[in-house]
This record gives C-alpha cells, sequence and structure tokens, in this order.
C-alpha cells in the first residue's frame, strides 16, 4: 500500500517532527564534542610548553654564568663548543650569543657566527624580552659591554604530538558520535510509522475527509497497519451509517438495518455497492469469494481493480457516475484461472440525492452455462437420433408409393425395415418421456412378483438374433431356480435391456457378452460382462449423467442418445436398488444390477 | 484416506472412501477447504462411501459448512447413509447441511 500522491505533497517527505528533534540533539552533541576536544588538547599542550620554558630557563640561567665565566678569561672557543654541546644535548633549538649589533660570536650552529673573534666595542643591547619558545638573557662581558644570549627552544607548540589522554578523549567522542548516529537510525525507523500517522493527523486537520487517502505505506510497521485498519473500520462504519440513514430516511426503523446486512450476507449471489469512482463501499460475503478478497480489504479498494476487466470498467463507470440509468449485464469469467468459473454482473446506478453510485450483482452462472451446453448438445444428439429412423421410413415409403407394381418378397422387407424403425423411434421416445418424468418426480412403480426366470427367458430371446447378427457369444449364465422378486416388471426389464443393449452395441464382433445372477438373503445381482471397449475410470460416473456421450473416439461411428443408462439406474433406484460399474479399457465392462428382494420402502426419486 | 474427486460440469463431487475419523478428518477438511476455494462453494459430498463419521469428522464438516455460509451457501451432502444422517439429526446439526438423495440432484441443486 502506498500513500496517495496528492497526501505525499501535503508531508514534509519523510522527515518529521521526530527526525527534527534528533537531528537537533546529534548538532549539539557533535559541537559539545567538537569544543570540548579541542578545549582539552590546546590546554594540555601550553601546560607542557610551559613546563619546558622553565626548565630552559633554569638551565640557561647555568649556562649564562658559565659563558660570562669562560667570557672573562677570554675564552672564546670554549663557549662556542659549550654551546654546540649543549644545543645538541640540551634539546634546544639553538643558542646563540648577539650583540648589540646584531653580529653573532656564538652559535650552536657554528655556521651562523658573523665575528670570529670578541670585537672591541659593539653598541648596547636593546631591551631584552623571551616568550613562549625563545628566552633572552644579558651577558656581562667584562671590559667590553653587554651581549645577549637567545636561547630558541626545539619545535613549537603546534607541532606538538597529542598525549594519550588527547587521543582517548577523541577517541570515545567520535565512538560517541558513531553510536548517537546509529541511535538516530534506529529510532528513526522506529518512529517513522509514527510520523506518517502525525502526517496524516495533520493533513486530516487541514480539510482530508477521504479514509482513504489518510492510509499510510503499512511498511512502516505495526503501528501503520493499525492505523490503516482504523481507516478501514471507519470506512465500514460510514457505508453502515450511510445505509442506516438510507433506511431511516425512508421511515423505517433502525433495527431494519442490521436485518438488511443480515440479509445480504445470507445472499448466495454477490452484492457490492460503489461510489461514484466505483470504490466499494459494501460488499456481501459472497462477493467476498468471488473477488477472492477479504472484506476489510475490499472497502475502499477500487472494484474494477479486483475484477480486472476494462471492459466490465467501461460498462460499469457510467453507471456508478449515474450518467446511465439503465441496466447493464455482463459474462464474463472475472479470473480464468479459477475453475472457469464464468460469472453474470449486472449493476444499476442507485442515484442517491447528491453522490453517484450503483449497485453490482455477481451471480456465478457456471453452472448453467455447462446445463446450456450439454442442453445444446442434446438437442444435437437427439435431432440425429430422430431424424435417421424418420429418414429411412420416408425414403422406404417412397420406394413403396413410386413402384406400386414392386414384387411382394421386396414389399415385407421394406415394411419390416419401416416397421423397425417405428420401434426404434417409439423407444426414444418412451426413453426421453421416462426420463422426464423421473425428473419430475411422476413415475410411478406397478410392482408385482416377478418371476426372473420368465424375465430372463424374455431377454435371452430378444437379443438372440441381434447378437447372432453382430457374430457376439451372447450367454445367460443362470442357477436353475431363480427367485422370484418384488418389482415393477416393465421398468427392471428395461434396465436389463438397456445395459445387454449397449453390451451388443459396444462390443465389437466377435465378441462375448455374459449375463450371471447371484443372490444373497436380501438382495439379488444380475451381473452383465462384455468384452468391449471399456470405460475408463474418469468416466464410470459421468455415464450414468443424462445425455452424456463418451470422450472415447472409437464410439464415434455407434450412435446413442445418452439416455439408456441413466434411465436404467434410476429405475432400479427407485426399486430401492443400484447399478455400479467395474470396467477395463480395451478389456470390457461389467455392469451390476441389484435389487432389494423385498418390496420398496420408497419410491421417491 | 482415499478421497475421490470428480467434476460433474462445472460441480467437483468430492467421496470420501471410508469413516471421517480422527485424522482422516483432517485429510477430508483439507480437501475440502481446497475444493472450496477452487470452485467457490460449487462441489457435493458424497457420503455413499462413508459409514461413520466421529466428533472430529462433524468438526471437519462444520467447520467447511460455517466457511461457506460467509458467501451464502452451505455444503451439500447425498448418498448420505442411515447412521450418518441419525448422527447428524442426534447432534441437531442436520439443519447445516442440505441434503440429496444422490449425486445428480445434489449437482443439479446449482442450477
Amino acid at each position: 500500500m502506498t500513500t496517495p500522491g496528492h497526501i505525499r505533497r501535503l508531508l514534509p517527505g519523510d522527515e518529521s517532527v521526530v527526525a527534527g528533534l534528533g537531528l537537533g540533539a546529534a548538532a549539539v552533541v557533535v559541537i559539545t564534542s567538537a569544543t570540548l576536544w579541542w578545549v582539552t588538547v590546546h590546554a594540555e599542550r601550553d601546560a607542557i610548553a610551559r613546563g619546558r620554558q622553565n626548565t630552559a630557563q633554569v638551565l640557561t640561567g647555568a649556562l649564562a654564568q658559565s659563558v660570562e665565566t669562560m667570557l672573562s678569561n677570554d675564552e672564546l672557543s670554549s663557549v662556542r663548543r659549550l654551546l654546540t654541546d649543549v644545543g645538541r644535548e640540551g634539546g634546544f633549538g639553538a643558542l646563540r650569543i648577539e650583540l648589540g649589533d646584531g653580529g653573532i660570536i656564538a652559535d650552536s650552529d657554528p655556521a651562523r657566527i658573523t665575528h670570529q673573534s670578541i670585537p672591541n666595542v659593539w653598541p648596547p643591547v636593546g631591551e631584552l624580552t623571551s616568550g613562549l619558545g625563545f628566552l633572552q638573557l644579558p651577558l656581562r662581558v667584562p671590559g667590553k659591554g653587554e651581549a645577549m644570549l637567545r636561547v630558541e627552544l626545539s619545535g613549537d607548540a603546534e607541532t606538538l604530538a597529542p598525549s594519550t589522554a588527547e587521543a582517548w578523549v577523541g577517541g570515545v567522542s567520535a565512538g560517541a558520535l558513531a553510536a548517537l548516529g546509529l541511535l538516530y537510525r534506529v529510532v528513526r525507523r522506529r518512529t517513522r510509522g509514527l510520523a506518517a500517522i502525525s502526517d496524516a493527523l495533520r493533513a486530516a486537520s487541514e480539510g482530508e475527509k477521504e479514509p482513504r487517502a489518510l492510509e499510510v505505506d503499512e511498511r512502516h510497521g505495526p503501528q501503520a497497519i493499525a492505523w490503516n485498519t482504523l481507516l478501514s473500520e471507519l470506512l465500514r462504519l460510514r457505508a453502515q451509517q450511510s445505509m442506516r440513514s438510507g433506511v431511516e430516511g425512508r421511515g423505517e426503523s433502525s433495527g431494519a438495518v442490521d436485518d438488511l446486512a443480515a440479509a445480504c450476507d445470507a445472499l448466495w449471489h454477490g452484492l457490492v455497492v460503489v461510489d461514484d469512482e466505483l470504490r466499494v463501499r459494501y460488499a456481501n460475503g459472497a462477493a467476498a469469494v468471488f473477488l477472492a478478497s477479504r472484506r476489510e480489504g475490499l472497502l475502499g479498494a477500487e472494484l474494477t481493480a479486483r475484477i480486472g476487466d476494462q471492459e466490465i470498467a467501461a460498462a460499469l463507470r457510467p453507471l456508478a457516475g449515474g450518467n446511465q440509468r439503465t441496466r447493464v449485464v455482463i459474462e464474463r469469467a472475472i479470473d480464468p484461472t479459477r475453475d472457469d468459473a464464468v460469472f453474470r454482473i449486472s449493476g444499476r446506478t442507485i442515484g442517491q440525492r447528491d453522490s453517484g453510485g450503483a449497485v453490482v450483482l455477481i451471480e456465478d452462472v457456471t453452472q448453467q452455462r455447462v446445463a446450456d451446453r450439454s442442453r445444446n448438445a442434446f438437442v444435437a444428439q437427439v435431432t440425429h437420433e430422430l431424424r435417421t429412423p424418420l429418414t429411412n421410413m420416408r425414403l422406404y415409403v417412397e420406394s413403396l408409393l413410386e413402384k406400386p407394381d414392386t414384387d411382394e418378397t421386396t414389399r415385407l422387407q421394406f415394411m419390416n425395415i419401416i416397421n423397425g424403425e417405428v420401434r426404434r423411434l417409439e423407444r426414444i421416445v418412451g426413453d426421453m418421456l421416462s426420463v422426464s418424468e423421473i425428473e419430475a418426480g411422476t413415475l410411478k412403480l406397478t410392482t408385482d412378483d416377478v418371476r426372473l426366470a420368465a424375465l430372463m427367458e424374455d431377454l435371452e430371446r430378444d437379443f438372440r438374433h441381434p447378437a447372432k447378427a453382430k457374430n457376439i457369444k451372447l450367454k445367460f449364465t443362470l442357477p436353475p431356480k431363480l427367485p422370484v422378486v418384488v418389482a415393477d416388471r416393465d421398468k427392471i426389464l428395461l434396465a436389463v435391456s438397456n445395459l445387454i443393449g449397449n453390451a451388443l452395441k459396444y462390443t465389437p464382433e466377435g465378441g462375448e457378452v455374459t449375463v450371471r445372477f447371484r443372490e444373497d438373503a436380501d438382495r439379488v445381482a444380475i451381473d452383465v460382462s462384455d468384452t468391449g471397449l471399456g470405460i475408463s475410470e474418469d468416466e464410470s460416473e459421468l455415464v450414468f449423467e443424462r445425455f452424456y456421450r463418451s470422450k472415447d473416439q472409437r464410439i464415434d461411428g455407434i450412435s446413442g442418445s445418452g439416455l439408456g443408462l441413466p434411465l436404467a439406474r434410476q429405475v432400479v433406484r427407485l426399486h430401492g436398488g443400484d447399478i455400479t460399474l467395474v470396467s477395463a479399457v480395451g478389456k470390457g465392462s461389467t455392469f451390476t444390477i441389484t435389487l432389494p428382494k423385498s418390496a420398496p420402502l420408497s419410491i421417491a426419486a | 484416506m482415499q478421497i475421490k474427486e470428480q467434476r460433474h460440469g462445472a460441480v467437483t463431487v468430492i467421496a470420501p472412501q471410508g469413516a471421517l475419523v480422527q485424522a482422516d478428518a483432517d485429510e477430508f477438511h483439507q480437501v475440502a477447504e481446497r475444493v472450496m476455494t477452487r470452485s467457490m462453494g460449487r462441489f457435493v459430498v458424497d457420503m455413499s462411501a462413508t459409514p461413520y463419521v466421529d466428533s472430529a469428522g462433524l468438526e471437519a464438516m462444520l467447520s467447511v459448512t460455517e466457511q461457506l455460509s460467509q458467501g451464502g451457501q452451505v455444503m451439500k451432502l447425498c448418498n448420505a447413509c442411515e447412521t450418518v444422517r441419525e448422527i447428524l439429526e442426534i447432534t441437531d446439526l442436520s439443519s447445516y447441511f442440505e441434503h440429496y438423495a444422490d449425486v445428480n440432484t445434489a449437482v443439479r441443486s446449482f442450477l
């Protein structure tokens, strides 16, 4: 979630009051630390320099007395050696004896000497001064005048190396600064959420009323998330308030609002109310499911962003803006990754007094569309199934009409074919009617004692010829004595006939179809096994659905209405039994009808 | 526990192959939740191969139907055997589910 652009403009970047305070504190500490360090270093350096100066004063006082004595004895060369030695060993920068005219008679550096011997006369030396780094002392040369011993201390204050204490002070200051910087960063990160919230509050106080615009970036931490949750709650309450005022405006009691909200949540269609910019103001539970979102997340969000379809957005926008009063209906898969779901999205403007907005209804019509496709496939299939016998009948009837002199044998053959087609047509129509009756719950069972032995004989007789015609071995493996069950004979006959008929239809020439019988204390079972094409595991339940035709390409040339098996199962279930299937592709199938021996308890579908 | 899944048009039929007890109930819960999310509630539970449901199984079924009810739907059961029906009646939970005699009727209820 990001802070909206116009809010960002209101805020002074990411800086905040807290950040400003932090910066100020850091600056004060930096300046204080630096000043302390500078003062400490300079004070210590000064103390060292003064100590050295005092030592030098004592040393040079003694040196001056020795030099005066030597000069009084006229031992200039000894003086010069003494100065050179003291200058080197005593750590002085320079030692020299100057006359009043600036001439130098002795120096720790012999190269600077200007007079090789002591002149007889020289002007008097001016006023002697001493300072930090140098000393000037008077020298009395008996009988000749006054000279000056000038001592320069080695190095100066600026080149003194900082002491260990100074290094410690500096190091600790630097470390403290670094720690302070780090602390500042951590505090700033931690308080960024609060700062953003504070900025949002300021924006609110300046007139920003839209909770969506006051949201803060949730990456700022738990405070930011909590703030956004509060804003969502505010949105929800406003939506509720708006609903409440709408209801109350119509003179209804406020208790009706809660009922209304509960009613909306009980709806299995998604209901969304949007404002004039298509932002969600209310969404019921089903809408949240269809839009794959949490309800709190939906409030205030743009509906079209959730649907993600530009065409729907374009259609809904005029509704929300109040520019279109008519209803808009669009069918679309909102999210193609989700189970091929198809939604019907219909919207209508709400047209409130001072604002736009619309109500959007989202219906899941996936199963309806699947049913439509099956129905269309069924109509095509049934048309084909009905047209084939009709065409055959028409052709043979026309042929008979056009040639009245057709011989008796051909005429009888044609009549037989026509008769066969009429029966086929009758069976298809009969099946369709039975399915419709079962669906409508109007199919009644006429139960009576059914002698299974006689029923099996009828079946064997009916299918003997079709099996022989297709060169299929039809076997009835039955015990010598078959029981009597309570059932509707015609319906049971229809169910078993359908199974045997299918077995013959889907078994290639030379195959085998076997009918077996089993029984236990309560139930009887009739197995119809074939060595036919077999049915895959995926389709083992689907073949019992109405109008379902296997996707197996091997049955392309075989006609069928897709009604036989569902019909057979339904009538057997009406008897309190069932039909089950065990099959292996390429090996064959076994359909088993199980029936209770006693009368069915219920005939409800 | 094996839980068969089969598509009937746009409806998914899940059929637990065994009693809904203990750990199997958890597995059923997971499968039902996954199917519910994927199909947006367009699913049916075929109880034909489920002879018994214990408290854990009931809890799993209630949890799923509770989630469905937030979207205005309830869980659809079909082919429930007498024992399961009795358990639901005795525990007074029957009204939390829609009951159908067979898969096709349950699937058609989505039309």
